[in-house]
């Protein structure tokens, strides 16, 4: 009994763990590969919020893969106005994207009230149905926790793999890493750095968005005012935590939906602690990733500097 | 060219612009631009009780956060926690406020700003010690802390701090003698005063005294302040925003004692982000946002009344808000870019 | 084979001709557009007039790729390579291609090339390369895609003598199988070690062209300098006091800062010792623990625990590596960059910390007027000055505050002509007034023709150079064993 319990709730806490993990994953992948290019984006939140509207907008008109496609859209024209401002003019990229956040919240809620009227779309949005994978269903609590998910959270573990190989393996790879640790140097190798940067920060705008769509139409169904509440932001400890590696930015993303998860673990279990601290939690967790991580590995050189001094 | 003339003419451009931007927003969502804007203009400055009791009141805030955040960041360090260290902040001084009732103003008035103070302060310490030790941006760990405070502000108000009966997500009334007198017949309180004299304090500080100076040539020349002025770059950007976070944390006590007397879930509507562009558009300069303050102080009294006469959801006026960070740093980038070409450096 | 360049903004109707299997030397002091025309060459920037013929063919380069097709690899002055990658990423990077095809083709091969591979490991983290490895890295990255025309931009500045003398060797034999390689410097017994023929280049246009042995070392530092004159500004006295007081005196250090340990200077026990009106000139290769051993007798640093002495008489003052941003807040005015370098103890500020000004503002225009910096006014941003102004302006701020002590490193780099001369007399007019002056210059010369004594500092060891012979110095620098001067 004891045990089958045990089964059942490892399980559910697995699969809430990977459910509260896929917006971060993408939007963390989205933003390492900005990082590796020396540009740090803070607009991802604001590009994973559109995202949501975008999906949730574009999920109630024609489903949720045209909802995916609109949110990634949407979160790829936020990080365009990012990279106009940060990377073309070359202005401050922390306090762009602090305002790109800001624009962004403010426009998510004039659309929204436009949209949905004050009351918002209600809980009937088109989601993602769960997708059992091919035999790996069957493993025991790990078959039905991690592999009967909805199709982006499989396809984010994918694009983790892809860009491991992207980054390390392609020459492309190898120029974004050359423009992230030494752009005068990339330069000299005749390689455009802002279109290295405009590419990998749109890129990672469109993660964004498709990891701020996922969390509408994969997870809650519905779309509200600010509902991403600082997701980018801890996007951002997990790239540091998965050291600037896409298979480490999996395991952190996975290990923060775990930190999410816990909460409903805890009710379940029925015991008495406060549920703001599971609200503080993660939060918390991203505080500690920060300081254990970045003693140990080191960020892009050129990471938040702006581009290549004018003289050659 | 009189720099200073410039400066305003660009600063009332960037402001036309913002609200261009935002008369657009709302036009494209469908609603009536002009009654929006009209609504916002009479909720700020249309008569003497909005003003004193709705536009003032709000800027008391955004002064002395973008006053805190620009201390920092002119030396050179980004606070981008103030919402955290004004909740924090209001949460300490709630406590002392509710407790205060036995002594006399003159006592509980400054323990419970002080108590406001240190806590703002303790908030910013474990990123400060994070940027020290492990090198962590405190831009980071600073925002990260805000969701925690808030968390937390809505812990104590069903826990700890929660009104006897238990009913509301919200402290009690704070004691009298801890409450900060009124302009009679308004809403303004003595923390518009204090604002003052942090705003001029803060002037004469960046601008006459060696500490100021030492603060700003650590933020524009960290390398040469270090090793031409012997100064202890880090060190210094340490205390900029330890101080940072006091002035934040005293922001959050002024206003649970000049403004709500009780502690609430939503105290702040993102008092600590506006800062930044209250801050930024004075580009940081203590007279400066005095201005800018009063202005979004405006902004955010006629954001309330633009909701309600128009229908125009509040958070719009972040659209202001960026653009108008957007714009000064892009006009910060074409003077600095002309200045290169002049000196041809 | 020809290559021309027409007129340019910073060029005025340059014209050079590169042949094949020659090396040729570009001289010319700083701003003489030596770089410029480089890097119109590596097809970094493009003339505004003017043809680029290759193998007699006109081409057009747009970007530094078309430059690479064409067959011209350009080393920069200024290392390109990316430290946080391997050797390996690091050429695959410069041809083009993805990581694993680094070593395509028979190119890496060729003798020659091997010749400048040797130990560099493809798997070797540049970061863990010495400047030596680097710049042979940099010269592969050049030719990895066969380019057989070489564009070296002063390779030299930061060897140290045995590795230039490689460098020659090895452009010589590059130039003998028929390859080409155009030698940027602004020192003459190089230029003639490894060249054939000579092209001069001043204000932008060439003052001279030709087989370097057709002309003299004056010719050529005519061509170079213009019209020579007299040094009216360098006034040497030298007073040889009778007792001198020793203002620095050290043995035994080891440094650290939080990471890692720094080389130490000095782990013998011999003291090392400065007196007052002495010019002790530093020669050392890069990050041989020298520019910890300047700071730590500046106060900057101090010295780690242990068996260390370190003594100074003060005040000290500084003259620090880079003008830009170690000395300078470029953005800051004059009268503000005085008041950074002063303590708390300056005339100008009172009580409460409170700056008076007005008063700082006077000093600052005595200084101006004193030290002959040619400025507007105490106001005036530290950007609007030209280098030379700058360097004279933190020189004077050094010296204003009468230091027994006065240290410096690179005083005079990207100097030109005039104002090193200038500021080589303030710091022979500080020591002939009783100052101990301790400074470091990557130039060699530099250091032999202004120093009284000279020590050697190679890998964390400070030793006493004997004598002022050029070659002993140079084996010194490097650390060749049995070299160091023994007492």
């Amino acid at each position: 009994m004891l045990e089958t319990d045990g089964v059942i709730l490892t399980a559910g806490f697995l699969a809430a763990s990977a459910r509260a993990a896929t917006p971060l994953l993408w939007t963390a992948l989205g933003e390492m590969l900005t990082e590796r290019s020396g540009v740090i984006n803070l607009g991802v939140e604001g590009a994973m919020l559109t995202g949501a509207l975008a999906g949730a907008i574009g999920g109630m008109a024609g489903g949720p893969w045209l909802g995916l496609a609109a949110a990634m859209a949407a979160g790829g024209v936020v990080s365009l106005l990012f990279s106009l401002v940060a990377i073309v003019a070359r202005a401050d990229q922390i306090i762009t994207g602090t305002a790109v956040t800001l624009g962004a919240i403010g426009v998510t809620g004039l659309v929204a009230r436009r949209v949905f009227g004050p009351e918002g779309p209600g809980l009937d949005l088109p989601r993602f149905a769960p997708l059992p994978l091919p035999f790996l269903h069957r493993i025991p609590i790990l078959g039905e926790g991690l592999f009967s998910q909805a199709i982006v959270f499989p396809l984010g573990a994918v694009v983790a793999v892809l860009l491991t190989w992207a980054l390390f393996r392609t020459r492309w790879g190898l120029t974004l890493r050359a423009v992230g640790e030494e752009p005068a140097a990339a330069r000299a190798a005749g390689v455009s750095v802002p279109a290295t940067r405009l590419l990998a920060t749109g890129l990672g705008g469109m993660a964004a968005g498709i990891g701020g769509g996922s969390l509408v139409l994969a997870n809650v169904g519905t779309f509200t005012e600010e509902m991403t509440a600082g997701r980018g932001f801890i996007a951002i400890a997990i790239v540091v935590l998965g050291r600037w590696h896409p298979l480490g930015v999996l395991l952190a993303a996975f290990l923060f939906g775990m930190a999410s998860a816990m909460q409903f673990l805890f009710q379940a279990l029925g015991l008495g602690v406060p549920y703001q601290i599971f609200l503080m939690l993660p939060y918390l967790l991203a505080l500690a990733a920060l300081a254990g991580a970045v003693g140990r590995t080191r960020a892009p050189a050129a990471l938040g500097k702006g581009s290549v001094k004018e003289e050659v | 060219m009189n720099l200073r003339g410039a400066l305003l003419i660009q600063t009332f451009l960037t402001l036309l612009l913002g609200f261009g931007v935002m008369a657009l927003g709302i036009s494209l969502a469908g609603h009536d631009a002009g009654l929006a804007l009209g609504a916002m203009f009479r909720g700020a400055f249309g008569s003497w009780f909005a003003l004193t009791s709705a536009t003032l009141p709000r800027s008391v805030p955004l002064i002395i956060l973008g006053f805190g955040f620009a201390l920092a960041f002119r030396a050179g360090a980004l606070n981008i926690g103030g919402e955290g260290q004004f909740l924090a902040g209001a949460i300490a001084a709630t406590w002392v406020g509710l407790s205060a009732g036995s002594l006399p103003p003159v006592v509980a008035i400054p323990s419970l700003l002080g108590a406001a103070s240190v806590a703002g302060m303790l908030w910013i310490v474990v990123p400060v010690w994070l940027r020290a030790r492990f090198g962590v941006l405190e831009v980071i760990s600073t925002l990260l802390l805000n969701f925690v405070a808030a968390a937390l502000v809505s812990y104590v108000v069903q826990g700890p701090l929660q009104e006897p009966l238990g009913i509301y997500p919200q402290s009690d009334l704070i004691a009298t003698s801890a409450r900060l007198s009124l302009l009679p017949g308004t809403r303004l309180h003595g923390g518009f005063l204090m604002a003052l004299a942090l705003a001029g304090g803060g002037a004469w500080f960046f601008s006459r005294t060696i500490w100021g100076f030492r603060l700003r040539a650590v933020g524009d020349g960290p390398r040469a302040a270090r090793i031409t002025g012997r100064l202890n770059a880090d060190r210094m950007s340490a205390v900029a925003l330890l101080l940072s976070g006091a002035i934040a944390g005293l922001a959050g006590g002024i206003e649970i004692a000049g403004v709500t007397r009780a502690l609430y879930q939503n105290l702040s509507p993102g008092y600590g982000f506006t800062a930044i562009a209250v801050a930024l558009l004075a580009r940081g300069h203590p007279i400066g946002i005095l201005g800018s303050g009063l202005l979004f102080g405006a902004l955010a009294a006629g954001a309330g009344a633009m909701q309600r006469e128009a229908g125009v959801p509040a958070v719009a006026v972040h659209v202001v808000e960026a653009v108008v960070i957007v714009t000064v740093l892009l006009a910060d980038r074409v003077t600095r870019s002309r200045r290169a070409e002049v000196s041809g450096a | 084979m020809t290559r021309r360049f027409g007129s340019v903004l910073a060029l005025r109707g340059v014209e050079l001709l590169l042949r094949a299997g020659e090396v040729h030397a570009l001289l010319g002091e700083n701003g003489a557009g030596k770089s410029t025309l480089m890097h119109i060459a590596a097809g970094l920037i493009r003339p505004d007039t003017g043809s680029i013929d290759v193998h007699g063919r006109p081409t057009d380069l747009h970007s530094p790729r078309d430059a690479r097709r064409a067959g011209i690899g350009m080393v920069h002055q200024h290392f390109t390579t990316v430290p946080a990658l391997t050797v390996a990423e690091n050429l695959a990077l410069a041809r083009g291609v993805a990581p694993a095809e680094w070593n395509r083709g028979a190119v890496l091969s060729h003798p020659l090339i091997q010749r400048l591979q040797h130990g560099l490991g493809p798997h070797r983290s540049v970061e863990s390369l010495s400047v030596g490895e680097k710049q042979r890295l940099e010269i592969l990255k050049a030719l990895v895609g066969g380019q057989r025309i070489l564009l070296l931009d002063e390779p030299t500045a930061v060897l140290a003598p045995a590795e230039t003398e490689e460098l020659i060797a090895w452009s010589k034999a590059f130039a003998a199988e028929g390859g080409s390689i155009v030698f940027i410097t602004h020192k003459l017994d190089e230029a003639r070690a490894a060249a054939d023929r000579v092209t001069v280049l001043r204000d932008g246009s060439v003052h001279l062209s030709g087989p370097i042995s057709d002309h003299s070392d004056q010719d050529l530092a005519s061509a170079m300098i213009g019209v020579t004159e007299p040094d009216s500004d360098s006034v040497i006295c030298s007073k040889s006091p009778s007792h001198r007081e020793l203002l620095v005196a050290f043995k035994n250090l080891t440094f650290s800062d939080h990471r890692h340990t720094l080389p130490k200077p000095d782990d013998t026990d011999t003291a090392f010792h400065v007196g007052e009106g002495e010019i002790v000139g530093i020669a050392a290769v890069e990050g041989s623990g020298q520019r910890e051993l300047l700071h730590a007798i500046a106060g900057l640093i101090a010295p780690a625990g242990g068996s260390g002495e370190l003594e100074v008489t003060g005040p000290v003052a500084l003259v620090p590596e880079d003008r830009t941003t170690e000395a300078l807040i470029l953005d800051h005015s004059l009268v503000e960059n005085l008041v950074l370098a002063s303590g708390a103890d300056a005339p100008w500020i009172r009580s409460w910390g409170r700056i008076s000004w007005d008063e700082a503002r006077l000093a600052t225009r005595r200084l101006l007027q004193e030290f002959d910096v040619r400025a507007p006014g105490p106001d005036t941003p530290a950007r609007a000055l030209s280098g030379g102004n700058q360097q004279k302006f933190v020189m004077g701020r050094a010296l204003s505050r009468s230091p027994r002590v006065l240290v410096a490193e690179n005083p005079t780099r990207g100097l030109d002509l005039h104002a090193t001369a200038a500021i080589h007399a303030r710091l022979r007019l500080a020591a002939a007034e009783g100052a101990a002056v301790i400074f470091h210059s990557a130039d060699l010369d530099e250091v032999l023709e202004l120093a009284d004594r000279i020590w050697v500092v190679a890998r964390g060891r400070v030793t006493e150079a004997p004598s002022g012979d050029r070659e002993a110095i140079g084996q010194m620098m490097l650390g060749v064993p049995g070299t160091r001067g023994e007492p």
